[in-house]
């Protein structure tokens, strides 16, 4: 038993229970094993003791009292069986029932009804109420959540769900006494972030999932806990299916499980169309004649081991290369490394975790030796200063963003948000309305923020003393490295003035927990690498690293970014985060594998496309990847794709790419297969098989296996559960997320003041005048709450919430050009003589700064990502083309780019 | 000894034969029970628990809203309901199919029991044998051809005062255009 | 879903007067939390428009960095918000017990067929609204109705038909947007 803080022990039926002060007699009852019933009440939310059902006796207490919200006290005497409490509870379930209708057998939360169950244990079979029940006028609400006041109890737990855990107060209880309604503004349709949290939480059928009316019974389905695969929070999800039709109906998540603790996002609750999508390729397809055909599996794969062994002995190893996405699961990414290192003998071998994320891991890793999140969840939420980076939090990681608003709200921690954006209050919650300083920067400066706090954290004299006492040198160095970066020029570049600078870097560093966020628009934007490095030496500086609950945390966009690159599916990295180039762990490698592996760097993924280009590369092996959909025509990737001798998609779709492809396979989705993602944070968590695969797909490590026999290099698993054993021995000693004290001191010691110079030198040319568009706003790809890359496109009720691709602007900026919502805008970009344009509708947003526009990259037939800057990181390799300045008007009478293409498209 | 004799006298005479013989002779003067059948058909008791089938109400609706609670009450999975919003009626629920497996069915009547709109009924009929297994798998409209036949007269829907499933309470919705699942999704 | 932000419209139908706003941004300054001020800015929209407007609370949601849903959500609860337009004259004929022995069913009904409307309805004109309420908090001259800002106590029904002819002639003192000041111990 763990020990208390401040333990009070009090008699609950009888039964001497010991908890902490401040405990709820309800808490403390349920620790004691014994049942208090209630409707109001709920771990998510505070106490509100509105629906009266938790009444107890309390000894030497007049009357009853309501034990959700009644702190437990020394010697205290509760009877919640007493012939008194049973009464109130009957009457208080009297005074419910008065009013709820007796339709369970239409009410989808027939079965799974806390009023229910309730009503079988505590109530007599009997009404007093002999009168009419109140029926409310039936109004529509929303197409994906159904709302249904009738069976409305009026505990208020949707409307403080939407408060206090998402902050997004989209629905109201409007009116009052018994004409309550659960409603918006003015009665109109829902408009919010549809993450199921009222559906969840509602102990009644009020709200409902609409999207899955009628379609099942509670217990006629079958549940599986899994992971989800949008984005890199990991939340724990619940798949729901009817087993006969092998078919998701919904998805639910448990209060008290996961990293998530129950909280989804819409990508979550309603994301999962995705899975049994018609879209889904059902057969192998070779390319015949020009023509995709079905293909039997023996032979397709048979036909790409072949062509692979062929191109292989024609070209040699190193004509080949792999890439695999980062939605698969580790012990794919650790599979595929093999079969590319091993069987094949390339060392070609990368991730779509490229794009962006291996700028953090590169250089976290350097610093810490791993590039997991530092301070978990836990931590977040327990942080006196959260800084959030580079992210709009709320769209590109929700639950994380629930992280830093319970932080805020709940423990009153002191948010600082760095980025672009502005207060505003919308159906979709704005992490900036609950900063208390927002520092609203020049879009793109965010890296010289970073410098410019790092700046101020030195010259402050704020850096933690026990750093400043053990690096010695490194503090002189950075010291005098920052010397580089006058003060005008960083306001001048960050639009924000050096003492609001100071002040966040004072906060910063003066807190006993400080938790530092950081996300794409500092990964992704060009210079990532080293802006991650900067951000490193402020982690260093304010005792990020080494003070107990803080933490540099930073943030990935897919699913298993973190996982894919731990299990080596990167030409830099050996699985566990082992640098190819380090002899004495390829050696062990090596020992545990029985087998030579290539030694040298391979190559990346813009690497191999250029040298696709230049034919040096002949075939290439996608992973559910599809460069063709993702990048820029300016990358050159079609000319690329095109040149290659043989080019193997493998994938649950068929994408952009896929259409070029060679040999297409079909892979089992997260549903219907086995593993573990690593999220964020660093978690591993397991993922379940919920229903079999479509058609003939298989899951990508069965694939994998096969396709290694018949390269004549067998790579044999019976299951995934095998090679999670495998990943298991073989990184036994690898860093559990843990800073590596060695890696960091080896750090300090060995970073040049050359490096550090050039490190916070400020590069040519204003922030705000980088790129070459020429334009007067600053356009960046960013990501949507809706959408996850383009998977989420294959998930109808996503694609019905967000259907489009809109351009965002600030509504002074729409102003200026005379746009309303809706209206069509034309981007355009000059790239010397050349100029390229994009037609979208756009949305005002009054969180855009001004100057600054962003569009989602969901939607790349919109033309949009054709206008960004193209660059390449010189470090990491790692692609930019999220942003860029362009030229905004008003298009009048324009169609969209979009469907300008799709009608050409369906003339094709 | 005398036992002995008797015995014999009893083995010689044939007493046993006669006497099983009067009861038989005496059986030609009592009542038949044995009925002709298939000429002649027994009267069944009235709760008797024949083919099951599905009722409507007066108006011809159905009384079925499907809501599972046969399925999960039936002891040998002969029942499968699959639910849906009736097209064009809004919040409607009813099912859109109803298998019943009479092959399996050991008529115990749970479901009837079960069933909260007493939209089940066990008719009378007891002559469902067929030379085609496949018969035996009744779909909801032969369930409700046997409910029409055997249970014509039946109440019309009761008001539920208060209910969503009300009379009153679908038609609001219906004349707000309120959309049904499958146009929301059209 | 468009997802517009709620305070993203640069276009205002009429909400809140400038004044108004002003007062409004002073008002809330005097709370530790800005969303205090809610009640006095739904009586601001009162006051000017007559009953609250949606634009208004629109206007008092942005001014107090609210979602308008909560607004609405406050207008609502409050029997002295109305959300429709009211007559010049709004009736309100107290229902609880005392009155309801003083006769103030009678009152109600007489008021009704004086007028030609309902309880809770405007005459054609926009002169008169009827509204009955709970306990005016004047059960000693049982039945109370309260006109405006006034206080009718132990009304009997010629009295109701002289007021009635009375106000038909002249427009009402203005001052109903003030109504909330007096009227206690409602609800």
């Amino acid at each position: 038993m763990t020990t208390l803080k401040s333990p009070v022990t009090l008699t609950i039926d009888g039964k001497s229970i010991t908890v902490e002060k401040g405990t709820y007699v309800i808490d403390a009852a349920r620790q004691a094993g014994i049942h208090i019933p209630y409707f109001c009440s709920h771990v998510k939310l505070a106490p509100d003791a509105n629906c009266r059902m938790c009444l107890v006796e309390v000894e030497k207490m007049p009357k009853l009292q309501t034990s959700c919200n009644l702190p437990v006290a020394e010697g205290m005497v509760v009877r919640s069986t007493s012939e008194k409490a049973e009464q109130a509870h009957k009457s208080v379930m009297d005074f419910i029932l008065a009013n709820h209708p007796l339709d369970c057998p239409m009410c989808d939360q027939g079965g799974e009804c806390e009023l229910q169950d309730r009503t079988h244990a505590y109530s007599d079979n009997y009404s007093h109420y002999t009168e009419a029940k109140r029926l409310p006028e039936k109004r529509y609400f929303s197409p994906y959540i159904e709302r249904e006041m009738s069976r409305c109890i009026t505990c208020m737990r949707c409307v403080r769900y939407c408060d206090e855990v998402l902050d997004v107060k989209a629905i109201a209880a409007v009116n009052r006494g018994d004409r309550v309604e659960i409603s918006t503004f003015m009665d109109r349709e829902l408009d919010c972030e549809f993450c199921g949290g009222c559906v969840q939480i509602c102990p009644v059928g009020a709200f409902t999932n609409r999207v899955a009316l009628y379609d099942y019974r509670p217990w006629q389905l079958k549940k599986t806990e899994t992971v989800c695969a949008y984005c890199a929070d990991g939340c724990t999800l619940t798949l729901e299916s009817k087993v006969s039709e092998n078919q998701i109906v919904r998805v639910t998540s448990d209060w008290e499980k996961g990293r998530n603790l129950g909280d989804l996002c819409a990508k979550g609750f309603f994301g999962y169309h995705m899975i049994n999508s018609p879209e889904r390729v059902a057969a192998p397809m070779i390319r015949q004649d020009g023509r995709l055909v079905e293909w039997p599996w023996i032979e397709a794969i048979e036909a790409a081991a072949q062509r692979l062994s062929e191109i292989k002995r024609r070209y040699g190893a190193e004509a080949i290369g792999g890439v695999i996405s980062a939605r698969c699961t580790n012990e794919e990414a650790y599979l595929f490394q093999k079969l590319l290192r091993l069987a094949i003998g390339t060392p070609h071998v990368d991730s779509s975790a490229r794009d962006g994320h291996l700028n953090s891991v590169r250089a976290l890793t350097r610093v810490a030796g791993h590039g997991r999140m530092t301070a978990p969840y836990e931590a977040i939420e327990a942080a006196r200063v959260v800084m959030v980076i580079g992210a709009d939090l709320t769209e590109t990681n929700p639950i994380t963003a629930l992280k830093v608003k319970a932080a805020v709200r709940k423990h009153g921690a002191n948010l600082i948000t760095v980025g672009p954006y502005l207060k505003e209050i919308g159906p979709i919650s704005n992490l900036v309305n609950l900063s208390q300083a927002p520092l609203t920067v020049t879009p793109g400066s965010e890296s010289m923020v970073v410098r410019a706090l790092v700046k101020a954290v030195v010259e402050e004299r704020l850096i933690e003393p026990s750093v400043a006492a053990q690096a010695q040198t490194y503090v002189a160095r950075v010291e005098a490295a920052v010397t580089q970066l006058p003060w005008p020029v960083a306001e001048a570049r960050t639009g924000l003035s050096a003492d609001a600078i100071k002040a966040a870097a004072r906060s910063l560093s003066g807190a006993e927990r400080a938790v530092v966020l950081f996300g794409p628009e500092l990964t992704r934007q060009a210079g990532g690498y080293d802006a991650v490095c900067a951000l490193a030496d402020l982690a260093i500086l304010t005792g990020l690293y080494s003070k107990p609950g803080s933490g540099l945390n930073p943030l990935c966009e897919e699913n298993n970014e973190m996982g894919v690159v731990e299990m080596g599916a990167a030409p830099e990295f050996l699985p566990g985060l082992i640098d190819v180039r380090n002899e004495a762990a390829r050696l062990r490698l090596r020992e545990a594998w029985k087998e030579e592996l290539p030694s040298a760097t391979g190559w990346s993924l813009t690497q191999m496309l250029e040298e696709a280009r230049q034919g040096r590369l002949k075939a290439l092996y996608l992973v559910g990847e599809d460069p063709l959909g993702s990048l820029p025509a300016s990358s050159g990737v079609r000319q690329a794709l095109q040149s290659l001798e043989l080019l193997i998609c493998q994938d649950p779709f068929l994408t952009e790419t896929g259409r070029l492809a060679h040999l297409v396979l079909p892979a089992a989705g997260f549903a219907e297969k086995e593993g573990t993602f690593t999220n964020h944070e660093g978690r591993v968590q397991r993922v379940r098989r919920a229903l079999e695969p479509v058609g003939e797909a298989l899951p990508d490590w069965d694939i994998f296996g096969q396709l290694a026999a018949g390269l004549g290099h067998p790579l044999d698993y019976a299951s995934a559960g095998e090679i999670t054993d495998e990943i298991r021995r073989v990184l036994s000693d690898r860093p559990d997320g843990r800073i590596d004290g060695a890696v960091m001191a080896q750090y300090l010691a060995d970073l040049t003041a050359e490096e550090l110079e050039a490190r916070y030198r400020p590069g040519p040319g204003a922030a705000s005048e980088r790129g070459r568009g020429g334009g007067s706003m600053t356009l960046v790809i960013s990501q949507s709450l809706f959408h996850s890359g383009k998977l989420s496109r294959r998930a109808s009720e996503l694609m019905r919430i967000e259907p489009e691709g809109r351009l965002q602007l600030n509504p002074s900026d729409a102003e200026r050009l005379g746009v309303e919502d809706g209206d069509m805008v034309r981007l355009r970009t000059m790239d010397g003589s050349a100029s390229r344009e994009a037609v979208v509708p756009a949305v005002r947003r009054a969180k855009i700064a001004p100057g600054f526009c962003r569009f989602p990259g969901h939607f790349p037939e919109a033309g949009v990502k054709e206008l960004v800057d193209w660059s390449v990181d010189p470090v990491t390799q790692t692609p930019y083309f999220r942003s860029g300045r362009v030229m905004i008007e008003k298009a009048v009478g324009a169609a969209a780019t979009a469907s300008v293409q799709a009608a050409a498209r369906e003339g094709v | 000894m005398a036992s002995r004799i008797t015995r014999l006298l009893k083995t010689i005479f044939l007493v046993e034969i006669l006497r099983g013989l009067t009861l038989t002779f005496r059986h030609l003067f009592v009542r038949s029970i044995t009925r002709q059948y298939p000429h002649e058909r027994p009267d069944v008791a009235k709760r008797f628990r024949g083919v099951m089938s599905l009722l409507r109400y007066q108006d011809g609706g159905e009384k079925c809203v499907g809501c599972g609670l046969c399925e999960v009450a039936c002891p040998s999975n002969v029942i499968k309901v699959v639910s849906a919003e009736r097209e064009g009626t809004p919040l409607k629920r009813y099912a859109r199919e109803y298998w019943f497996d009479l092959s399996r069915c050991v008529f115990c009547g749970f479901c009837v029991e079960a069933c909260p709109v007493d939209a089940l009924a066990m008719t009378p009929n007891y002559e469902y044998a067929t030379t085609n297994k496949r018969d035996l798998l009744l779909s909801k409209e032969t369930m409700l051809a046997l409910g029409d036949q055997y249970f014509p007269n039946q109440p019309p829907k009761p008001a539920y005062i208060g209910s969503c499933e009300s009379e009153m309470y679908l038609l609001s919705a219906k004349q707000q255009h309120y959309p049904t699942k499958s146009d929301d999704q059209g | 879903m468009a997802h517009t932000p709620y305070n993203g419209s640069s276009q205002r139908p009429a909400g809140l007067s400038e004044a108004a706003r002003l007062e409004l941004i002073e008002t809330a300054k005097r709370y530790p939390i800005k969303r205090s001020a809610v009640l006095h800015g739904l009586r601001l929209v009162q006051r000017e428009a007559g009953f609250v407007t949606e634009a208004g609370m629109r206007d008092v949601a942005s001014l107090l960095e609210m979602t308008p849903h909560e607004v609405y959500d406050v207008a609502t609860f409050y029997t002295l918000f109305h959300l429709r337009p009211k007559g010049e004259y709004l009736i309100q004929v107290c229902r609880t017990l005392p009155c309801a022995l003083g006769g103030a069913e009678s009152l109600l009904s007489h008021l009704e067929q004086r007028l030609g409307i309902r309880e809770g309805q405007t005459t054609p004109d926009g002169k008169f609204t009827l509204v009955t309420v709970e306990c005016l908090a004047a059960c000693g001259k049982a039945p109370v109705m309260q006109v405006n800002d006034d206080y009718h106590e132990a009304v009997t029904t010629e009295q109701v038909d002289r007021l009635i002819e009375q106000w038909h002639r002249t427009p009402p003192v203005q001052d109903a947007g003030n109504a909330s000041t007096r009227g206690k111990g409602r609800g």
